[in-house]
């Protein structure tokens, strides 16, 4: 699989920017892919160093509007930590 | 902060000014810090942004026009305190390169500056004053105006109506033989030349005995406030009922009790005396001060930046449309009625407000070149004034005024006016020149008068 396929989007949110703090960084990532993959993934990308990954299945949430009923995406996201002296500029930091 | 001024043509001033690299770094920073407190970014709460994601997400370039919507006009305030110089308008300000962090960031700001004028030969003035002797003509008038208001009317049966009469009417209008709603009037009484109905029918009566009737044919005006009768001929049929006449009374010492609460009609007339003597007077002295102070204006040049013109007339059109809400009307009816707009009104203003700036003008460099000072005494009595009026106690006004910083405004006027009591009484009377006749009717004499006794200006009663 494409690195670039891999890797969907930095999520940017609050709680993903305090963990910047402690070098870790959350993308969305492909609902297949594997720890493996994003560590190779990002690793490519963003030309830095890898130290862990750790994924979740975020899971639908019921959504209403009226008599509509639906529910948010489900999607997986990862969080990667980097060696010390690592960042990606992307985040802004 | 680095600011130089380069003075200009027709009182204007140029300022550079060049803000140092750090104040352009804490601004931005303080920008961008009030920016993340305001925005909404999906996936954080609001004021939790942090704010290099603010810079990021809204481009550098917003956040600086942002800090200069913000500061501009404080630097160029602080330029304005460093340089001394005393603007009359908002500044045109202008600026090649964009603030940019890490760099002193320059701009120049054009302004009209309060204009330095050259004092001329205001001391000593020569001004016509206008006496204020009261004429036995005068005295006559007021009495006879007095004799009319307690005019008797008494009924006369011997002979027809005259001019001047007071006349009872019964009347009827009719259109083409066909009686017309709402013309009817029973009783109804008018002088004869009063200009209270329509002139031909006032003159129409005249001629006629008590119970007399006849029919007079009406040509309504084509401006008639009906517009169904404006331009139509109506037939009225007229009686007369009663026919008066006005008696007045005797001129003695009784008429005097009556009238006043003098017992002989010698002491009612000195007294007509006194007051018009001292109504006149007061007229002359704002008219001779009036007259002082614009000429001692003309002895002055200074080149007046039309802005100040327009904004002394713009306020006093705003006075007097505030005025006038006082007095429950409102400026847009007035409009109407007087048929002018707000526009038209400054213009007719402008060489009075001319005249008012120039005034302000001569006084504040009187005041200076003669360096006069204001006591503390003097200011208290002013406050005390105004306090008395606004029914405060003295202390609390003066707290007031200082807190709204119109303390100063009220120096100023003080001051103003020890210089225009200086010119005034330095100005030297001469005889007016022909037609003293005409002159005396002092009232309309202090039309011109100048900001500084605008206030005593209202009518004098006499």
């Amino acid at each position: 699989m494409d690195a670039r396929q891999i890797i969907i989007r930095p999520v940017i949110s609050e709680k993903s920017y305090s963990a910047v703090d402690n070098n870790k960084y959350s993308f969305e990532v492909h609902p297949k892919a594997t720890k493996q993959h994003v560590r190779s993934a990002v690793e490519e990308i963003f030309k830095v160093s890898v130290i862990g990954v750790n994924t979740l299945n975020v899971k639908p949430k019921p959504k209403r509007r009226g008599l509509h009923r639906g529910h948010t995406r489900r999607w997986k996201k990862a969080v990667v930590e980097l060696a010390p002296g690592n960042r990606i500029e992307f985040f802004g930091t | 902060m680095k600011t130089t001024l380069t003075e200009q043509e027709g009182n204007s001033v140029r300022l550079d000014v060049e803000v140092p690299a750090d104040e352009v770094q804490s601004r931005f920073q303080a920008t961008l810090r009030q920016l993340a407190k305001e925005v909404k970014i999906p996936g954080f709460r609001k004021g939790k942004v942090p704010s290099t994601l603010v810079e990021q997400r809204f481009g550098r370039h917003a956040i600086v026009h942002q800090m200069l919507d913000d500061h501009l006009s404080d630097w160029y305030g602080a330029a304005v305190e460093e340089s001394g110089i005393a603007p009359v308008d908002r500044p045109e300000i202008d600026y090649d390169e964009e603030p940019e962090t890490g760099k002193p960031f320059a701009f120049r700001a054009m302004v009209t500056v309060l204009p330095v004028p050259q004092l001329g030969a205001h001391m000593g003035v020569e001004v016509p004053r206008i006496p204020s002797e009261v004429e036995d003509a005068e005295v006559d008038a007021r009495v006879d105006r007095l004799r009319d208001e307690f005019a008797e009317l008494e009924v006369v049966s011997d002979r027809a109506v005259q001019e001047g009469d007071f006349v009872s009417i019964d009347a009827q209008g009719y259109l083409e033989g066909e009686p017309v709603e709402d013309t009817k009037i029973d009783d109804y009484m008018f002088q004869v030349g009063g200009e209270m109905l329509l002139p031909d029918l006032e003159q129409g009566v005249v001629g006629m005995a008590s119970g007399e009737a006849k029919t007079i044919a009406l040509v309504f005006p084509e401006d008639y406030g009906a517009e169904d009768l404006a331009g139509k001929t109506l037939d009225f049929a007229v009686t007369v009922k009663e026919i008066k006449r006005k008696v007045l009374p005797a001129l003695n010492d009784e008429f005097a009790k009556d009238v006043s609460e003098f017992e002989t009609l010698l002491e009612l007339r000195l007294d007509i005396r006194k007051k018009l003597q001292s109504a006149k007077e007061a007229a002359t002295e704002r008219a001779f001060r009036a007259a002082a102070l614009e000429k001692a204006v003309a002895t002055m040049t200074v080149d007046v930046p039309s802005v100040m013109i327009e904004r002394q007339a713009a306020d006093m059109v705003n006075d007097f449309a505030r005025s006038l809400t006082r007095q429950r009307g409102d400026f847009q009816t007035y409009l109407e009625a007087a048929g002018t707009t707000p526009e038209q009104m400054m213009d007719d203003l402008r060489p009075q407000a001319e005249l008012t700036v120039k005034t302000g003008l001569l006084l504040d460099a009187v005041v200076e070149a003669e360096g006069l000072e204001l006591s503390d005494e003097e200011l208290d009595k002013r406050i005390a004034q105004l306090a008395a009026v606004g029914q405060v106690e003295p202390a609390q006004m003066r707290s007031r005024l200082e807190e709204s910083g119109r303390i100063d405004d009220i120096r100023q006027q003080l001051l103003r006016e020890k210089a225009a009591d200086l010119i005034v009484e330095h100005a030297v009377p001469v005889a007016p020149p022909e037609k003293v006749d005409e002159s005396a009717e002092g009232d309309e004499a202090a039309a011109g008068e100048s900001e500084v006794d605008e206030r005593e200006a209202s009518d004098v009663e006499v």
